[in-house]
């Protein structure tokens, strides 16, 4: 692959004005690499569910509602170690703690039946996750790249993430949640009890419950500790 | 939110408490965290480029120095020219006095967020509102990949040099962000602020001007 094929890449990139035509460009332009697959996708920390944080999907049918089904992401070592790096890796040097345990290599096995053997991927910051990774597949056993590719490869994904970015919703939360939710959940965040913040809101406990529970299920997370969390995170509030 | 205070080689005198706490958190973050650079017996760190063409934006919150940002022309010595010449593969090295080199970027511990809404985005709007100000057609520089979508998120278009690199174990990339009415109208909207965020105080000088007197005075 010759450089200008990248930064001809990096112009239609911010022309891309949704994720649909961005993906199949950057499937296309890598195959040049040696990779069919791709995924873009904020790294799920334990208990969080991928699905909603993909943000490009290029994996071969029926993988990726495997792994999500299976809840793959917890016990795979790719996804594990790109929550613990700031720097783009080959799968093939993910640490041992990570991928060679039972489970980790179940996950890389199954992944074999659907064309994918090897990779290489790339952490990013992401506004909405604790950070993205951008994964590139390969059925090759082991994927290999010059210096040169590996450049080329970081550069086209930094402006697929960028472009991405740019995309996605600007409101990072505002309207998520009323006033009023807001509002328990800074009470919550000071230690309060539903019937304490009941007192302090002047409200019943069971409406302040009805807010907390609205608050969650904004959130999509299940316990009001996870509410607080999510909340501080995208500072809609400042406890 | 910040305010940050637009610092120079004429109105320095006004910040010298301001400017010296900003070496300090220079040196906690540069040396101590990053390791990019040498510890200095001082506690401050200075650089080749701490020259009187370079104009400082401190941001201050509740009486702190919490952010930063020096702006450089690239018509003068800069860190690109002298370091990274050789990212510039794609177009060369910029050498324009409407373009600035912006470094020394920093947010202190306690200020840093994964939000959109915290203390880097609000630096950057500061930085798009003084070089729109200014009359700049783009600022950037070396800039290290990871944070790049953070541009993208502020809706920057940002124009590679060249490819990114890795130098030290870190990935890196030389790029420079438009300056332009609508990259300011973005960010403020994300910060949902639509009043200035600089100050200035004492002596101004223009940015591009001010280069010009100066290359007068070395001459």
């Amino acid at each position: 692959m010759i450089d200008s094929e990248v930064f001809d890449f990096v112009e239609r990139c911010r022309k891309h004005t949704a994720a649909g035509p961005l993906l199949g460009d950057l499937l296309e332009t890598v195959k040049n690499l040696g990779f069919e697959h791709l995924i873009l996708s904020g790294v799920p920390l334990s208990g969080q569910k991928l699905a909603p944080m993909v943000e490009l999907n290029g994996w071969p049918a029926g993988w990726f509602e495997r792994y999500v089904e299976a809840e793959h992401a917890a016990v795979d070592g790719v996804c594990i170690y790109s929550a613990k790096t700031l720097k783009p890796f080959f799968w093939a040097d993910v640490p041992a703690k990570w991928a060679d345990t039972d489970d980790s290599r179940r996950v890389a096995g199954e992944a074999t039946e659907f064309g994918i053997a090897s990779g290489f991927a790339v952490p990013m910051l992401s506004v909405h996750h604790w950070q993205s990774v951008l994964s590139f597949a390969s059925a090759a056993k082991s994927c290999t790249l010059s210096p040169r590719q590996q450049v080329q490869l970081v550069t086209m994904a930094v402006y697929a993430g960028m472009s991405i970015q740019a995309l996605s919703d600007d409101d990072d939360g505002e309207g998520l949640l009323t006033d009023r939710e807001r509002e328990v959940l800074l009470w919550a965040a000071a230690g309060k009890t539903s019937s304490e913040t009941s007192q302090i809101l002047g409200l019943t406990e069971r409406t302040v419950k009805w807010h907390s529970t609205r608050a969650r299920e904004a959130f999509g997370v299940a316990t009001t500790t996870q509410a607080v969390v999510e909340a501080v995170r995208r500072r809609l509030i400042h406890p | 939110m910040i305010t940050a205070h637009v610092v120079n080689a004429h109105n320095k005198h006004l910040y010298e408490n301001e400017f010296d706490e900003f070496l300090r958190r220079r040196h906690d973050f540069f040396v101590h965290q990053k390791h990019w650079r040498p510890p200095s017996p001082d506690g401050r760190e200075l650089d080749q480029f701490d020259t009187d063409a370079a104009t400082y934006l401190l941001g201050i919150e509740d009486g702190r120095v919490v952010t930063s940002a020096r702006l450089i022309p690239t018509s003068e010595p800069h860190m690109v020219s002298e370091a990274f010449s050789h990212m510039c593969e794609k177009s060369g090295v910029p050498r324009r006095p409407d373009w600035a080199e912006w470094t020394r970027t920093f947010v202190v511990p306690d200020k840093r967020s994964t939000g959109l809404r915290g203390t880097l985005t609000q630096l950057c709007c500061a930085v798009m509102e003084y070089a729109l100000d200014e009359g700049l057609s783009a600022v950037g520089g070396v800039q290290e990949t990871y944070f790049m979508p953070h541009h993208g998120a502020l809706k920057w278009r940002a124009e590679p040099m060249g490819m990114a690199r890795e130098e030290n174990g870190e990935w890196y990339i030389v790029a420079y962000i438009d300056v332009n009415e609508a990259a300011l109208a973005s960010v403020r909207k994300i910060l949902g602020i639509e009043h200035s965020l600089l100050v200035r105080r004492g002596r101004q000088v223009p940015f591009i001007e001010s280069n010009e007197n100066l290359q007068r005075l070395f001459a």
